[in-house]
């Protein structure tokens, strides 16, 4: 071949090249060794990085590419074609229909999750990446933010650069991050539900261990007016009646009086009780000596009389597995900067303009809706290994069913069809007592006639093309000896 | 393999429990004390009356005879304990437990752990008081109950092997502990989806079985032989009679594993395996009766094949699904797999060379099955919900494993050829050694070709299941990506054939490497790799083995490789014989 391709043009020479059966190897060589380099990334992180590095990356889908450059070129090189080309043929172009199918599904396609509680309804769709969400009065914008795994550099983004008129840039992205809440001073913010309320900031030293906890209490949300701390209750409000100490028998109560000063009353499972006043102006610094075991002191450490949460994200402790948190990210404006977690939002105030920011997952809503009826799991008898599990939906609103709702099963193996989305039956989280959540696969695939259709392509040709090879050996002579 | 669901709680009260039962005196409450100090084997005693009563175990009703197999297994990390019938054996715990709370029979098997307990290191099997007495072993136990609350979720890290271990020494004893005090006897049955229940729980319908059950312990005490018989009969009736909607399909099941469990078809089957590989091998050499040899070949294939083939039909049975759900039932039927390409390349080639070459893989697959049971689980299990009742998974698990199958076989005749190329002599090699080696390579790539229709299609398979029970076709999930890494393999020695890149020599040892690959798709993902939603099949246990058989092969290669070149044997001289076009 060599000897006559100077006498061949440059566009026939590419082709030759791009047809040659070394190149083919090649690029299945490294395939196959891309791939298995994925497979041992996923085993050592998870697997979002191994999608990050390679079945993702751009390189990878450019030796992708290449397959399918190589396997059309060589059919080509066989036009025209004749009978005995078919099996050849077949398996080849079953290649490309299938590659060009799984493109048509990562273009196009979606595939997403869906939770409903027992007896609720839900109908959006929530997928594996994240976006910005940015709205002004009722312009709405999402940007999308890309995800990487930790230790690769983040590219900044530049909201301002995406056609925004807002000096707002993303700046940190934490793959895995672990909230810490504190308590600043500041005043209501209504667009998001915050009103500021009185805050203390208490340390505790002694207990069994020795060591000592800081912990925050504050009276504007019932999940920080009472906080447990070991075997003890600690707790903040605005009368002691709010707080009855009645259950636990380690308690430690805090009571604003309208005189500025902070009073308390201490309980210990002795059954001994303790009761002091903080005066205004006293109240940080001093011991107290609630009468717990193992001489335990409690000592007030900041006191903000008008103060609203503030969550910041660090590295998170779990940085792999299923426990590992979710993403955070940092965004810097003119004046001010703010931490947004996964889910979370927060209203920024520029230029006396009130810019509401979401962090979220991506989330398509289906044209239907799905009421969950009944989550029903059976065991393996006598263990507690569920042998199958099942949802009994309602579906509500559909295009096809508009009047009325109509009850089906989504159960293992057997899912649910419905204007084009199918609906499986993934997984659930277990409560005790109930509603149980069902979480549900969703997912609309275009490209799934196209795949089918190549598989069967590749596994027909090549079966006609060893079944071909085997009539060609066996008529000639097999051996010369 | 844990057969007690001990609530982690639950550890530390029966350590307790188990250490004032053991040192003191055992005492009963449900109508039985052990006071025999001595233990007799009956080796001459039937235990099959008994050992078809069925129990509910695992998730399944079984024959008694499973879980005494099963539980003797568990305990010792061996099929047989000095001899004793499994049946035997437990019924002589509960009848003279402190005699055998002396024996060593609870298996430690990492040293490493044998070294943090302090054992003498000499032994892999220790004595119930050994094991109680070992106050590493306590402390561990009480770390255990305090730190865990209910079960790991799916996915969790995985537990470090020495913790494993440790976790399943303290299971070990738990089970001692459960069969000795009666509460791991769950002879009374209660309607399916609900636990039996135990000798020692306080229920009155079970009142008749317990009493059976006495009696039979009773005779087993005495020595009485025809009277424990007698009371076999009635303590299995008196089960069965009590189990709600027990049908003679079940029935059926509950003999038919017993029957399995008896005849060890697969133990059949490697005898049988054997000879078919010495007379297929040697059947040229032999001058005289030829005729007998031929027959012998013949006949110790074909009942080779039948007596695998039932084991396989016997277990598809029992368990109501084919037979690919963990490791040992793939090595099985890819044991199997390898045979009927052989056979159906015979049949075309007549070369008897494949059969000898097939009945030596089933027979190290078979004996690798059988050698390790330890880690590969050889008891029947109910499967995890996505597995059930699929259609499109029983055709893409079976499909992929006769593609390993084939595979095997290519790895088999190619090895065969690395052979004949090594003992060529230097300076002429004769024409029926290169005729050989040519027919030999010829066979191996008609398994390859079996071997690469068969995981194409398996895979595609595949993404058809996943597509229909998870809802994408391909998700580079990483058994997927190791089965299309074996077929690229595969595929680089198909076409590379038709560049000037390799040879024949190369074409055989590019055929051995690539099984690595299979190697990797098949054990790899699940006990090394461990990741991805494949989970269900994930285990530990058996790498030496495996990496051993790795670079045992690995080495083979090298030597071949080495030997062939300085030899001189190249491509130039019988090359292109199989190529085409």
């Amino acid at each position: 071949m060599a000897r006559k391709l100077h006498h061949k043009s440059v566009s026939e020479k590419i082709f030759g090249i791009l047809c040659s059966l070394k190149i083919a190897v090649l690029v299945i060589l490294s395939l196959a060794a891309s791939l298995a380099a994925g497979t041992i990334i996923e085993s050592i992180y998870d697997t979002p990085t191994s999608q990050y590095w390679i079945y993702r990356a751009r390189w990878f889908h450019g030796i992708l590419a290449l397959l399918g450059v190589n396997i059309f070129c060589v059919a080509m090189s066989r036009f025209p074609w004749k009978k005995r080309h078919t099996p050849f043929l077949l398996a080849h172009l079953g290649i490309l229909t299938l590659l060009a199918g799984s493109w048509m599904t990562e273009q196009l396609g979606v595939d997403g999750n869906l939770r409903v509680s027992e007896g609720e309804t839900a109908s959006v769709v929530e997928l594996d990446t994240a976006a910005l969400v940015i709205s002004e009065s009722d312009q709405v914008k999402a940007i999308p933010i890309p995800w990487i795994p930790r230790g690769v550099p983040f590219q900044m983004i530049d909201l301002a650069a995406h056609g925004l008129p807002y000096d707002i840039k993303v700046d940190r992205f934490l793959t895995h991050a672990d909230a810490v809440v504190s308590f600043v001073p500041g005043e209501s913010a209504p667009g998001i539900g915050v009103k500021a309320a009185p805050a203390i900031r208490i340390r505790i030293v002694g207990g069994p261990m020795g060591i000592s906890e800081d912990i925050w209490l504050w009276e504007g949300a019932p999940a920080w007016q009472t906080v447990q701390a070991g075997p003890a209750q600690l707790s903040l409000g605005v009368s002691e009646g709010a707080h009855p100490l009645q259950n636990p028998k380690t308690a430690l109560h805090f009571t604003l009086e309208n005189n500025g000063s902070l009073s308390y009353v201490a309980r210990s499972s002795a059954g001994s009780q303790v009761r002091g006043n903080l005066r205004k102006g006293h109240i940080v610094g001093e011991v107290i000596h609630p009468g717990w075991k193992m001489d335990v002191t409690v000592t007030v450490t900041e006191w903000v009389p008008r103060a609203i949460p503030q969550t910041i994200y660090k590295p998170a402790r779990i940085q792999q597995g299923p426990q590992a948190p979710s993403s955070a990210i940092h965004m810097m404006a003119a004046t001010t900067d703010v931490w947004l977690g996964l889910g979370d939002r927060a209203v920024l105030e520029l230029n006396h303009r009130e810019i509401s920011i979401g962090y979220y997952s991506r989330r398509f809503v289906l044209p239907f809706s799905l009421r969950l009826e009944r989550f029903t799991v059976e065991h393996d008898q006598g263990t507690l290994n569920p042998a199958s599990y099942a949802s009994r939906v309602s579906v509500l609103g559909s295009p096809s069913i508009p009047s009325h709702s109509q009850e089906e099963n989504i159960s293992m193996n057997e899912p649910l069809h419905m204007n084009g989305y199918t609906i499986y039956q993934a997984s659930y989280e277990d409560a005790d007592p109930r509603p149980v959540t069902s979480i549900f696969a969703v997912s609309r695939d275009p490209g799934r006639p196209w795949k089918y259709l190549g598989s069967l392509l590749i596994v027909l040709g090549s079966i006609l093309l060893f079944a071909a090879k085997y009539r060609q050996k066996i008529s000639l002579p097999v051996l010369e000896a | 393999m844990r057969f007690v669901q001990l609530g982690k709680v639950r550890f530390l009260l029966f350590l307790f429990f188990a250490w004032m039962t053991v040192f003191m005196r055992l005492d009963s409450h449900w109508g039985y004390a052990a006071e025999a100090t001595q233990a007799v084997q009956h080796s001459d005693w039937s235990f099959t009356p008994i050992g078809l009563a069925p129990v509910q175990n695992g998730g399944r009703i079984k024959p008694l005879d499973s879980l005494a197999r099963e539980v003797i297994l568990y305990q010792t990390g061996s099929r047989a304990y000095k001899g004793w019938n499994s049946l035997d054996l437990i019924f002589s715990w509960i009848a003279s437990p402190q005699y055998w709370e002396d024996q060593p029979f609870i298996l430690v098997g990492r040293e490493d752990v044998r070294r943090q307990l302090g054992l003498e290191d000499q032994r892999t099997l220790y004595t119930p008081r050994e094991l109680f007495k070992n106050s590493t072993l306590l402390q561990y136990a009480e770390r255990m109950g305090k730190g865990i609350q209910g079960s790991e979720p799916p996915g969790a890290p995985k537990a470090n092997p020495r913790d494993q271990e440790l976790k399943t020494v303290l299971d070990r004893l738990g089970l001692f502990h459960s069969f000795i005090t009666g509460q791991g006897w769950l002879l009374i049955p209660k309607p399916a989806p609900a636990a039996w229940v135990s000798l020692v729980d306080q229920d009155h319908e079970g009142d008749v079985i317990r009493s059976q059950f006495v009696e039979l312990l009773k005779s087993y005490q005495a020595g009485d032989r025809s009277q424990f018989e007698r009371s076999s009969l009635l303590l299995r009736s008196a089960i069965e009679g009590e189990i709600p909607g027990y049908s003679d399909d079940l029935k059926n099941a509950v003999f038919a594993e017993s029957f399995y469990n008896r005849m060890r078809p697969f133990g059949i089957a490697c005898i049988l395996y054997l000879i078919s590989a010495f007379t297929w091998s040697f059947r040229k050499s032999f001058k005289k009766s030829k005729r007998w040899i031929n027959v012998l070949a013949y006949f110790s294939l074909g009942l080779a094949l039948a007596s695998h083939l039932a084991g396989i039909g016997l277990r598809c049975f029992v368990a109501g699904r084919p037979p690919v759900t963990n490791m040992y039932e793939s090595i099985i039927w890819v044991s199997l797999g390898v045979v009927l390409f052989a056979l159906i390349l015979y049949a075309i080639h007549r070369q008897g060379t494949v059969l000898a070459v097939a009945s030596v893989l089933a027979l190290l697959g078979l004996i690798a099955g059988d050698a390790a049971p330890a880690m590969m689980d050889p008891s029947l299990r109910p499967l995890v919900p996505v597995l059930r009742s699929n259609y499109w998974l029983t055709i893409h698990v079976l499909t992929i494993t006769l593609g390993y199958a084939a595979f095997a076989l290519t790895l088999g005749l190619a090895n065969m050829s690395l052979y004949h190329f090594m003992t060529l002599s230097g300076s002429k090699p004769g024409p029926v050694k290169k005729a050989k080696i040519l027919e030999l390579n010829q066979l191996t790539y008609r398994a390859m070709q079996f071997g690469v229709v068969l995981i194409a299609a398996g895979t595609i398979l595949g993404g058809i299941w996943a597509d229909y029970s998870w809802g994408r076709f391909w998700g580079w999930d990483p058994k997927e990506v190791w089965a299309l890494i074996t077929l690229l393999c595969y595929l680089v020695i198909l076409h590379g054939r038709f560049t000037d890149w390799m040879g024949q020599f190369g074409f055989a040892a590019l055929s051995t490497v690539s099984f690595l690959s299979v190697v990797m798709a098949w054990y790899g993902v699940n006990f090394v790799l461990g990741a991805g939603l494949h989970s269900y099949g994930f285990s530990t246990g058996g790498t030496p083995w495996v990496v051993g058989f790795v670079s045992v092969q690995m080495l083979f290669v090298l030597v071949t490789t080495l030997v062939h070149f300085r030899v001189g044997f190249g491509k130039k001289k019988i090359h292109s014989m199989i190529v085409q076009e």
